[in-house]
């Protein structure tokens, strides 16, 4: 499959009727869940209104995640594999996951004061998201040093699967250092712990973002595959007109 | 298996002899931990509770003075090339280059550990205190040589090293921290010191790879 799709022409011939369904479908779902946590989800009885920040901060927080992973599967596909595809991903994935991460972070932050009483804490999942932000930032810094392409998706690939490796072990570190944060509750084992007037509209905006994630995915990827061609076509021009 | 201890004496006896690479980290660490107590005041108990943290941030800050100097002159000169072209493991070249560096700039800093920890105050003094030290500077300095052999062949990527390694000595902090405030009250080794171990390990095992990988030429 994976070979299939290694190939950017049909990459390109593939996700260009995609990119309007993904992004309309995006702009919608993402309206529609906010507009419902707004004006639809009652107020909890403890956290009052804050608690319409949840609807933001939990999918930023869970997407910047699976942003992560895309970037270590695509590192890890262009290490064994060479396909150029891969790299395109993982590299088009950097800056989405860093907003993500930042989202998450400064809506967390927001959402603390109220709640927690304090705007930060060096609790132990803050400070894996805020290591993990770093993590993408040093990725995206990585990538920008090199002057030739392959070198740079080689450092980077190397660097982000390093880094895939020790998040794990960051968080659990983080974990045995502090715990303030209330454990994972959105979707656990035993159900969710949850109601439903607020699990619904959560899971919601937590498609919502996903394919919000995949929109901007693809967007980046054609413009990055777009600008590889035309590098290469000015790099043939250039050699025949010598 | 010659070849690489060859590898690892020469660079031992070249940072030895260049004289500053001996003693800069460890001038730097010396630096930092004399300048906390200007800068939070010397009260014994808060400066006796803050030494295990201050001993291990200066430890990575020191580590970053000279880490990208550990592949950046040989793959300039070619001489990485010449390994390879001989047929050595460049597994085990890198890790050589990182424990020779290690030896010269690290080990210094694990030694001046007790001097370090009774200059904040330390309530008793001991030299169980430098064992933790010697692994936590081991495994930053493995981690620390992947971003090396990243940005080798770059210039002025100091700064640049910095930002990528810095997670990466996460775990190093907090386990080794935690240990050596442990060591530093007069008790003996606990979780944390195993925890701190298996990260040693985890870093022996995949920093290698990443760095012969890295430092593989097209």
């Amino acid at each position: 499959m994976f070979s299939t799709f290694a190939n950017p022409h049909r990459f390109m011939a593939f996700s260009k009727p995609l990119l309007p369904v993904l992004t309309g479908l995006a702009i919608v779902m993402v309206a529609v869940g906010w507009g419902w946590a707004i004006f639809f989800v009652p107020d909890e009885k403890y956290q009052g209104p804050t608690v319409q920040i949840m609807y933001v901060h939990v999918p930023a927080a869970m997407v910047s995640l699976a942003a992560y992973a895309t970037m270590a599967v695509g590192s890890l596909l262009y290490l064994t594999l060479k396909h150029t595809l891969a790299d395109v991903a993982a590299k088009s994935a950097a800056p989405i996951a860093a907003a993500l991460s930042f989202i998450c972070l400064v809506t967390g932050s927001l959402w603390g004061r109220p709640t927690w009483g304090t705007y930060w804490i060096w609790d132990a999942r803050l400070t894996s998201m805020l290591f993990q932000l770093f993590l993408i930032l040093g990725y995206m810094a990585l990538r920008s040093a090199f002057q030739r392409e392959q070198d740079a998706a080689r450092a980077g690939a190397i660097l982000c699967l390093v880094g895939a490796v020790n998040l794990p072990i960051i968080k659990f570190s983080v974990d045995w250092w502090n715990t303030l944060h209330q454990p994972a509750g959105f979707i656990t084992l035993g159900g969710s712990s949850l109601s439903a007037e607020f699990f619904w509209p959560l899971l919601f905006n937590l498609i919502g973002t996903m394919v919000m994630f995949g929109a901007f995915v693809v967007a980046t990827m054609r413009s990055e595959v777009y600008k590889r061609q035309y590098e290469a076509k000015l790099a043939r021009l250039n050699r025949s007109g010598e | 298996m010659r070849g690489v201890l060859a590898i690892f004496r020469r660079e031992v006896v070249l940072a030895w002899g260049g004289g500053s690479g001996l003693f800069l980290p460890a001038a730097f660490f010396a630096g930092t931990i004399f300048l906390a107590p200007l800068g939070i005041g010397a009260e014994p108990g808060l400066l006796s509770r803050l030494a295990p943290g201050l001993i291990f941030v200066a430890l990575c800050l020191a580590s970053l003075t000279t880490l990208e100097r550990i592949f950046q002159a040989d793959l300039e000169a070619g001489a990485l090339d010449q390994h390879r072209l001989t047929g050595l493991s460049m597994e085990l070249v890198s890790v050589a280059k990182v424990l020779a560096h290690w030896l010269v700039s690290g080990l210094p800093i694990a030694l001046l550990t007790p001097l370090a920890a009774l200059m904040m105050r330390a309530e008793t003094i001991s030299f169980m205190a430098i064992i933790p030290v010697v692994f936590g500077s081991l495994t930053i300095f493995l981690w620390g040589g992947v971003g090396a052999s990243l940005t080798a062949g770059l210039r002025r990527s100091g700064p640049l090293v910095a930002l990528l390694v810095l997670p990466l000595f996460v775990p190093v902090v907090i386990f080794g921290s935690e240990e050596l405030s442990l060591l530093l009250q007069g008790e003996s080794f606990g979780p944390a010191f195993g925890l701190l171990g298996a990260n040693t390990l985890a870093a022996l095992a995949i920093a290698p790879f990443a760095m012969a990988l890295a430092l593989k030429l097209e």
